[in-house]
């Protein structure tokens, strides 16, 4: 299990990407190396994630793209609702990380939890889906700031993405950068 | 029932206000000491505000104490890295607040870092030290005697119990800005697919920037990874090559060498697809030589960008009968570019084109301003050993390489020096060919330890220096290889410092981590160079973030 607190880092990865085109043809990039400054207390590393969104009216398009942590599945799974779940020692209090993108202000909507079950959709024909999902919508600037996803009362004990985040209805490429994301 | 005796700590004035009995802790009342955070102190989120009263405490003598797992007992810091992340077991289950504290007690001086238990692995903690005070740390405690120690608390009217000792051994490593290269993969998450690519930053930088990456204008081949990278940092050199659609071994490698200010523009490019004409080589210290080990032999080229002899020209080859019938591997030339070291191998002893299953250490003199060869000189003969990947001092006084031992590997195939699991560090003194074991440097044997490169400077002491190499040895919690089977433990680059003013005892120093790379992907064949040259081939910053372009050279920008 899991102890509090945690770097997500430390246990999960980027892997879980949904939305335009199934993120294929170079409409996400993931630079562990692509933070030019990083918030002094950062205890863990900084990403940034670059989303070109497809044109409107282009096959695949969704007019929306995601990106959950998730732990690898056992036989290299990554896809959302197929990655077992770890367990957490409950009692966490809020999840809380810092983030800014390239060109603001920029609405986001990040999230604990909701992996197979962002906003109650659900895929019942796979086998892993979080119990909760903890919406925690921001509009970001060019300056870092740090976010908090209060937890108290949630109610969980395996979890498969403790953090994730969604863009939706953009037009010119987001650059998001996200640091230092912990489970206090 | 039976009460044991009370201990009082030595720190704060305690009021002791009772006892207590077996398997509890003694309640010895509140602490009146109050912790006064100054310019040597530094709370963690998550820390209580309160936290440093909460070490007032009395030592515990129930239950463990936390124990430091890294950094290494007697690991030497250069002052010039500017992270450790100190990992650690907790100890007891009921601890709420750790403090981290780096101490030199004959200086009176003392750093203290309070932090919660950020968890890692089964039954441990992290909590990275960097930022301002970290680095005021570093400069006072540089030369002194330090030692690290994370004491636990319950409680602020609870118990503490602190760790054994670490040492922490500070000192001036000269290092800061020099060029540092090596070759790592890029977790690319979303499409479970990696970049291998060689990376490079100036040390100090919290970061490094890909340089060559595959499929791109630095290497338009599928993979660039044996590389070698001129001292004076100008020029490097790689083994460019196609895995997919071309031949499985590495004979389908071809040379490319460039500025480094101008990677995109190659002195020598690749050549037809299908040549092989590079395996591993090695450049000389001002980049205008460089010298090529492949299809058992060894070829002088130049790799001048604008002098009188054109880039690729060959200059000279040396055939297995001018090496005593022997092989040349893993060239290295002397700082001075008088020598080479290298290894040499009998040619039914060779595995591959980049790696032996037997060697001796040997020397060849040269002079690069005619191109010629003396013969070779064997400094370490194999014997129970073969011998591999020899590294030049930063004086050439001493030669440190790796060695295994003969016989058959877990799949039953002779031992050879790639992915050696056995390798394991030793120098040899050039003048006399005495071999001294670099046991502190291997840490522990079986690990993979192997590829060593010296940094080509002295530090502070001019007997100090540090060298490079990779190891599969844990990085304290974070990569706990030791839990892995062999197949998916993860080498890192490792440093060591080398204080040959300590011979005949062993001169090196238990490794530090690199703290710049990631502990998830695979870290080999680490490069020192003078500096690192600007870009002038890209638009834009000539350096990665967090650096200043200054004369041509690449620095990192203070904080």
């Amino acid at each position: 299990m899991i102890r509090l607190p945690f770097l997500v880092d430390d246990y999960f990865i980027p892997n879980g990407c949904f939305g335009d085109v199934d993120c294929k043809g170079g409409v996400i990039s993931i630079d562990n190396h692509g933070c030019e400054d990083v918030p002094q207390t950062a205890q863990s590393g900084c990403r940034l994630y670059s989303y070109k969104p497809s044109p409107a009216g282009t096959p695949g398009h969704q007019n929306y793209l995601g990106i959950l942590f998730q732990d690898v599945g056992p036989g290299g799974e990554s896809q959302i609702g197929k990655v077992p779940p770890l367990p957490i020692q409950p009692g966490a209090k809020r999840s809380v990380f810092w983030a800014k993108v390239g060109a603001g202000p920029q609405k986001v909507a990040f999230r604990a939890g909701g992996a197979n079950n962002w906003d109650g959709n659900t895929d019942p024909s796979l086998p892993y889906k979080d119990t909760f999902g903890v919406p925690g919508d921001v509009t970001l600037t060019e300056d870092f700031q740090q976010i908090v996803i209060d937890l108290s009362g949630v109610e969980y004990r395996d979890v498969v993405s403790p953090f994730g985040w969604a863009i939706e209805d953009a037009t010119d490429q987001v650059d998001l950068y996200i640091a230092d994301v912990r489970w206090e | 029932m039976s009460c044991p005796s009370l201990r009082l700590g030595a720190m704060g004035v305690l009021l002791l206000a009772g006892s207590a009995c077996r398997n509890e802790d003694a309640y010895l009342g509140g602490s009146k000491g109050t912790y006064r955070c100054e310019a040597r102190c530094e709370f963690e989120q998550g820390a209580p505000a309160d936290a440093g009263d909460w070490f007032f405490n009395p030592e515990s003598e129930r239950g463990k104490a936390p124990q430091i797992v890294y950094p290494l007992d007697g690991a030497v810091h250069p002052r010039d890295l500017r992270q450790l992340t100190v990992q650690f077991r907790r100890g007891r289950s009921d601890f709420q607040v750790f403090r981290v504290r780096v101490e030199a007690a004959g200086a009176g001086v003392a750093y203290d870092f309070f932090t919660p238990c950020l968890a890692v692995g089964d039954d441990g903690c992290r909590y990275m030290l960097s930022g301002r005070v970290w680095d005021d740390a570093r400069a006072e405690l540089v030369g002194k005697a330090a030692v690290l120690t994370v004491t636990g608390a319950t409680a602020l009217h609870g118990v503490m119990k602190s760790s054994p000792p670490v040492s922490l051994d500070l000192v001036e490593g000269n290092l800061e800005n020099k060029g540092f290269y090596y070759w790592t993969t890029v977790n690319n998450y979303v499409d479970d697919k990696s970049t291998a690519g060689i990376y490079r930053l100036p040390f100090g930088a919290d970061q490094a920037e890909p340089f060559i990456m595959p499929n791109t204008k630095t290497n338009t081949r599928q993979c660039g990874a044996c590389h070698s990278v001129s001292r004076d940092g100008s020029t490097i050199a790689f083994t460019a090559r196609d895995i997919e659609g071309g031949p499985e071994d590495q004979r389908s490698g071809s040379l490319v060498a460039a500025l480094t200010a101008q990677p995109e523009i190659h002195v020598i490019d690749a050549a037809t697809p299908g040549t092989y004409d590079s395996s591993m080589m090695a450049l000389s210290t001002d980049g205008k030589r460089v010298l090529v080990a492949y299809d058992q032999q060894l070829v002088l080229r130049s790799s001048e960008a604008n002098g009188s002899i054109p880039g690729g020209a060959v200059i000279a080859s040396l055939s297995k009968a001018d090496l005593g019938g022997k092989i040349g591997y893993f060239p290295e030339f002397s700082p001075d570019d008088r020598a080479v070291a290298l290894t040499l191998t009998l040619p039914e002893q060779t595995d591959s084109a980049i790696a032996v299953r037997a060697g001796d250490i040997a020397v060849i003199d040269v002079d690069l301003s005619n191109g010629t060869f003396g013969s070779p000189r064997t400094l370490v003969p194999d014997t129970g050993d073969f011998h591999f990947y020899p590294t030049w001092s930063p004086n050439g006084d001493y030669i440190a390489f790796a060695s295994a031992p003969h016989g058959a590997g877990d799949d039953g195939n002779p031992r050879k020096s790639y992915d050696q699991k056995l390798a394991h560090l030793q120098l040899v003194r050039v003048e006399d060919g005495t071999v001294f074991d670099l046991g502190n440097a291997t840490h522990e044997d079986g690990k993979w330890s192997t590829y060593p490169k010296f940094a080509p400077f002295t530090s502070g002491s001019p007997t100090l220096s540090f060298l490079t190499f990779n190891s599969k040895i844990d990085y304290g919690l974070i990569q706990d290889n030791s839990a892995k089977p062999d197949a998916q433990k993860v080498a890192q680059l490792w440093m060591s410092a080398i204080d040959v003013a300590r011979l005949p005892e062993d001169p090196s120093s238990p490794p530090i981590w690199l703290p710049f790379q990631d502990p998830t992907q695979p870290g080999h064949l680490g490069l020192w160079t003078k500096d690192v040259k600007c870009r002038t081939d890209v638009g834009g910053s000539p350096c990665a973030f967090g650096q200043v372009c200054v004369n041509q050279v690449c620095l990192v920008r203070p904080k």
